[in-house]
């Protein structure tokens, strides 16, 4: 019987750990800090509700959710300097050459409510119910995701969720700011190049 | 404290962690002799395979580790970045970077291993690389909108063939043991 | 007649493949576990070119998309993660040739060639796999080894259209390996 060398030793490690990998089942969405809606009721509401808040994209796209798609209906060279990470681009809502399954969760955006609630309401009415539209717009993701503020005299419960929304603007790459002084007006919403340089490289 | 740590580190902490990382990955690239052009090439004339069997052998590992890290709830997939898809380009991107590849007979990492190691053609092949780059990017209205295309975002294998993560898994693990077994005949043949 | 072994430089014999390819594994797997991000190479060269870029033409790089990206980066392309970890992987390959005895200064090269068309060779070989990583959004280190472990249909398609593109341009360069 051949000695067992090293390479064999691997070899059999990595049969036993794929073999077992089939069997296992997919590694749980639930994890600790994700608050991403897994009963069946609220995933209902979520699913009637036509908007959906940037935070809540975020935290879709961050959890991975199945089936979902991120659609972008500004024209191309717009889609080029900044989107929300993982969208595609249909430039004037052009939604018929893109490939989207009823099952999908669809979530439309443009620069602000209006184009993008219309296109969402135009898709539920061809028969895919799980479409959406980003309330806000890409101003409220710059906003609300990218760059959160927490104003210095917030109380403890606004200070502790603001750590929730850092963790999660950095994740996207989005600069939080804590500490900004009562009383002064908060900076204004960054414009999306401001946004796009402060985007944290993730190259290969 | 939950993985990946990212979070933890301030930026010059993740740079102080590049330079660690960077070194154990330029040490293994060394070691198996990814470092020579000569040695490397033999991966596409058939005669000593290495490329695949260190490649596929790292993919496996790290894919198994990845996937029970994450089923043991110890690693939190979501935090973990996953290149994009860009189809097209990607396709047509790979092919020129073959040629490429076939043509140094170094790739832009195993160019600095050379370099590092007195390979005169690795620090050319690196020199190389950053003037294809740097033209690439002074032309890059040229190619944007084809660049753009094919974005489908962050589409993974399970998905693309509607299988649990799992069962792919134990699949690229399967065509990897058989690659290796085929490898091994292959240089024996040679 | 099929080109031959390639030898190890003077110095301790090469390290088993699989090993190898299992410390690598282990390597990517760190960066997976510690930073979220896997490995790369092209990336460090796409932010060296920004800044060289813009060290030439400020307002220029800034207005080019593709620099500005790298520009734009926290610390700017100078403190890119990439840059970094490639330093440290030249410094890793230094140390382990080093201490196996493996330093040594040549051009190499198959005996039918010449040292200046090696070079030659080796530069174009270089310059189209730059264009290429920035088509696909990275080289074998960020797709092949990264992708592939993370099992993205992209990488995927970037390994196998890689190795056939290799395949399609090695004969031409047979004789220079002999």
């Amino acid at each position: 019987m051949t000695p067992l060398s090293a390479p064999r030793a691997l070899a059999g490690v990595a049969l036993v750990l794929g073999v077992l990998a089939a069997f296992a089942g997919g590694p749980g969405r639930e994890h600790p800090g994700d608050s991403t809606a897994s009963t069946p009721a609220t995933a209902a509401a979520q699913r009637d509700a036509d908007a959906v808040t940037a935070i809540d994209l975020a935290q879709w796209i961050r959890a991975r959710r199945p089936g979902l798609q991120v659609i972008d209906l500004r024209a191309a060279d717009q889609f080029g300097d900044y989107h929300v990470p993982s969208a595609r681009n249909a430039p004037g809502a052009a939604l018929d050459s893109l490939r989207i399954a009823v099952e999908d969760t669809i979530v439309l955006y443009s620069e602000s409510s209006d184009q993008a609630a219309r296109a969402a309401k135009l898709l539920r009415g061809r028969g895919y119910p799980d479409a959406h539209f980003l309330h806000g717009g890409l101003a409220a993701w710059i906003e609300q995701v990218m760059n959160p503020i927490l104003a210095d005299d917030a109380s403890p419960v606004a200070k502790a969720e603001f750590q929730r929304l850092a963790e999660l603007s950095r994740y996207f790459g989005g600069v939080p700011r804590a500490g900004v002084a009562a009383g002064r007006p908060p900076a204004p919403a960054t414009s999306v190049p401001d946004a796009v340089v402060r985007l944290r490289g993730r190259g290969c | 404290m939950s993985l990946p740590l990212d979070s933890y580190f301030t930026g010059g902490q993740a740079l102080a962690v590049a330079l660690a990382i960077g070194v154990a990955f330029g040490w293994a690239l060394e070691r198996s002799g990814l470092g020579s052009a000569r040695k490397l090439v033999g991966q596409f004339y058939l005669t000593d395979l290495t490329v695949f069997k260190v490649l596929f052998t790292a993919i496996v590992t790290a894919m198994l580790g990845t996937f029970w890290l994450a089923r043991l709830g110890l690693l939190d997939l979501s935090r973990v970045y996953v290149p994009e898809t860009h189809l097209v380009p990607q396709l047509t991107g790979g092919l020129v970077f073959g040629a490429g590849f076939a043509l140094a007979g170094l790739c832009p990492g195993t160019s600095c291993v050379a370099a590092a190691t007195g390979r005169i053609d690795g620090a050319l092949v690196a020199i190389g690389m950053l003037c294809g780059v740097l033209a690439t990017g002074l032309s890059f209205t040229s190619w944007r909108d084809f660049y753009d295309s094919g974005n489908r975002g962050t589409w993974t294998l399970p998905e693309l063939l509607h299988l649990p993560y799992g069962v792919v898994v134990a699949g690229v693990v399967a065509l990897a043991l058989a690659g290796f077994r085929a490898a091994e005949w292959v240089e024996r043949r040679s | 007649m099929s080109a031959p072994r390639a030898a190890h430089a003077d110095g301790r014999p090469y390290a088993n493949p699989y090993v190898a390819g299992f410390g690598l594994g282990l390597v990517l797997l760190a960066a997976f576990v510690v930073m979220g991000r896997g490995l790369g190479a092209s990336g460090a060269f796409a932010s060296a070119a920004s800044g060289l870029a813009a060290a030439a033409a400020p307002t220029a790089a800034a207005a080019n998309p593709f620099f500005a990206r790298y520009l734009g980066q926290a610390g700017g392309p100078w403190r890119d993660w990439l840059l970094f970890e490639i330093a440290g992987v030249a410094l890793g390959g230094f140390l382990s040739a080093w201490l196996a005895g493996r330093l040594r200064r040549e051009v190499e090269r198959g005996r039918g060639v010449s040292p200046a068309a090696r070079l030659t060779i080796a530069f174009t070989g270089g310059a189209v796999m730059g264009f290429g990583a920035v088509l696909a959004r990275g080289c074998t280190s960020g797709q092949a080894l990264t992708g592939g472990a993370l099992l993205s249909v992209g990488s995927w398609a970037f390994m196998i259209t890689a190795f056939a593109g290799a395949y399609l341009v090695a004969p031409m360069l047979k004789r220079a390996w002999r």
